[in-house]
C-alpha cells in the first residue's frame, strides 16, 4: 500500500469508525509519516467530538414558545383569501366585461327586433297601398277598354299612379311585381274578348 | 455518534411531519420543540449574535412550515431544516457585510488565537477563527450534529465525495495550524525520518 492510498484509508477509517484493515496496519507499522498522520487525525477527531458539547451555547429561555407563537400569529392573520380576497378582484373585471357584453348584445337585439317590426308594418302598409293602386289600375284599364277598345289607353290616367309607384322602395316594387301577376286584368280580357 | 446538541429521538419525526402535512399544526409545534435548540446552536457556532441567531431560527422554522408540503421524506427532517437555516444564515451574513458601518467592524483577531486551539475548550473557537466557512460548517455538522456524510452533502449542497474531501482537508488544515506539544513534535520528527 502506498502512502496516498493509506491516507485515504485513514480518513475513511476515522469518518466511518471502521477497524484498521491488515494492509493498512502493516503500512502504518512500517511508515512513520503515515503513522503520525493517523495519530494526528485520530487525535483531532477525538478532540473535535469531545469539545463540541462545551462549545455549543444553549438556546435562550422561551425560544421555542416564541417561534410557535410567531407561526400561530401569522397563521391567524393569514386570510383564507385565495377565495375571499382574490376571487372578486381577479374575476370581477371579467364578470363586469361579460355583463357589459350581454347588455350590449341584448340592447342590440331589442333595437334590431324593433326595427324589423317597424319595417314589417311599413311593408304591410305599403303592400296594402300597392294593392289599392293596382286595383285602381285594373279598374282604369277596365274602363278604358270598355270606353274605346281601339284607342290606346290614355297615359294621363296612369300619371298619378306612376307618381305613387316611384315613391315606393325597391323591395315594395318587387313585391308589387309579384302581386300584379295575380290581379285579374279584366280590361285585357275584355279587350281580347 | 453522540452529538453536541443531543439529537432528538427520530422514531416519530416522520409521523409528525406527515401530521403537519395533513394540517395538524400541533405536530409542527412538537417539531419546533425537538429542533429549535439545535438550529439555534448551529447558527450561534457559525458566529452569529444571539439576537440574530434567534431571529434566523424563527425565520427558518417559518420557512419550513410554509414549505413542508414540498419536503421530500427520503432525507432526514433535520437535514432539510439545517439546509434552510444555513441558507438563511448565509443570506443574512451577506446582507450584514453590505451594511456594517466601518466604526462597527470588529477588531481583527490577533495571533494569540493559536493559543485557543491548544486547550479543548478553545478548540472550536480556534476552528471558527482559522478555517474558512465551508471547513467550519462540515466539521460542525459532523462533530457537533453527528450528521452522516450524505446529510452533510445535502446541507452543504455538494456531492457526498466532496463532503468527504472537505472534511479531510479541514482536519488536515487544522492539524497544520494547531500548536503541537514538544513531545508530539519530537516524535513526529523522528517518525518522519524513519519513513
Amino acid at each position: 500500500m502506498d502512502c496516498n492510498k493509506a491516507i485515504d484509508e485513514i480518513n475513511r477509517v476515522i469518518d466511518e469508525g471502521l477497524p484498521l484493515e491488515e494492509s493498512l496496519s502493516n503500512h502504518l507499522r512500517t511508515c512513520g509519516k503515515c503513522s503520525d498522520y493517523y495519530m494526528e487525525m485520530q487525535s483531532i477527531d477525538e478532540k473535535l467530538a469531545a469539545s463540541a458539547t462545551s462549545f455549543a451555547p444553549r438556546a435562550p429561555e422561551g425560544l421555542e414558545a416564541r417561534i410557535i407563537s410567531a407561526i400561530g400569529n401569522r397563521n391567524s392573520r393569514k386570510p383564507e383569501p385565495e377565495k375571499i380576497t382574490h376571487f372578486p378582484f381577479h374575476y370581477g373585471r371579467f364578470a363586469a366585461a361579460a355583463c357589459f357584453i350581454l347588455l350590449t348584445m341584448g340592447a342590440s337585439f331589442l333595437v334590431w327586433q324593433h326595427k324589423t317590426e317597424v319595417e314589417k308594418q311599413n311593408s304591410a302598409k305599403q303592400l296594402a297601398e300597392l294593392k289599392e293602386i293596382f286595383t285602381d289600375l285594373a279598374n282604369v284599364n277596365k274602363k278604358a277598354g270598355e270606353a274605346n277598345e281601339e284607342k290606346p289607353i290614355d297615359s294621363a290616367l296612369y300619371a298619378p299612379l306612376e307618381n305613387e309607384v316611384s315613391k315606393l322602395t325597391e323591395d315594395t316594387k318587387a313585391a308589387g311585381r309579384f302581386f300584379i301577376r295575380f290581379i285579374p286584368f279584366s280590361s285585357t280580357e275584355n279587350r281580347k274578348g | 455518534m453522540p452529538t453536541a446538541t443531543g439529537a432528538p429521538d427520530t422514531a416519530n419525526i416522520g409521523d409528525l411531519v406527515r401530521n403537519v402535512k395533513s394540517g395538524d399544526e400541533r405536530s409542527f409545534d412538537r417539531l419546533v420543540h425537538l429542533f429549535a435548540e439545535r438550529v439555534y446552536r448551529f447558527l450561534m457556532v457559525r458566529g452569529l449574535s444571539s439576537h440574530d441567531a434567534e431571529d434566523i431560527t424563527q425565520e427558518s422554522f417559518m420557512k419550513a412550515y410554509d414549505a413542508i408540503k414540498d419536503y421530500d421524506e427520503k432525507y432526514a427532517f433535520s437535514t432539510w431544516l439545517f439546509t434552510i437555516a444555513k441558507r438563511q444564515a448565509v443570506s443574512h451574513q451577506r446582507k450584514q457585510k453590505h451594511h456594517v458601518p466601518l466604526e462597527n467592524l470588529p477588531d481583527l483577531p490577533e495571533k494569540e488565537s493559536q493559543e485557543e486551539g491548544s486547550n479543548l475548550e478553545g478548540l472550536w473557537e480556534f476552528v471558527r477563527n482559522n478555517l474558512n466557512e465551508s471547513h467550519f460548517d462540515v466539521l460542525w455538522l459532523k462533530y457537533g450534529e453527528g450528521m452522516s456524510l450524505g446529510d452533510i452533502a445535502e446541507v452543504m449542497n455538494i456531492s457526498q465525495v466532496n463532503s468527504r474531501v472537505l472534511i479531510h482537508r479541514a482536519r488536515e488544515k487544522l492539524a497544520k495550524l494547531l500548536p503541537k506539544s514538544k513531545e508530539d513534535a519530537a516524535s513526529t520528527l523522528a517518525m518522519t525520518k524513519e519513513c
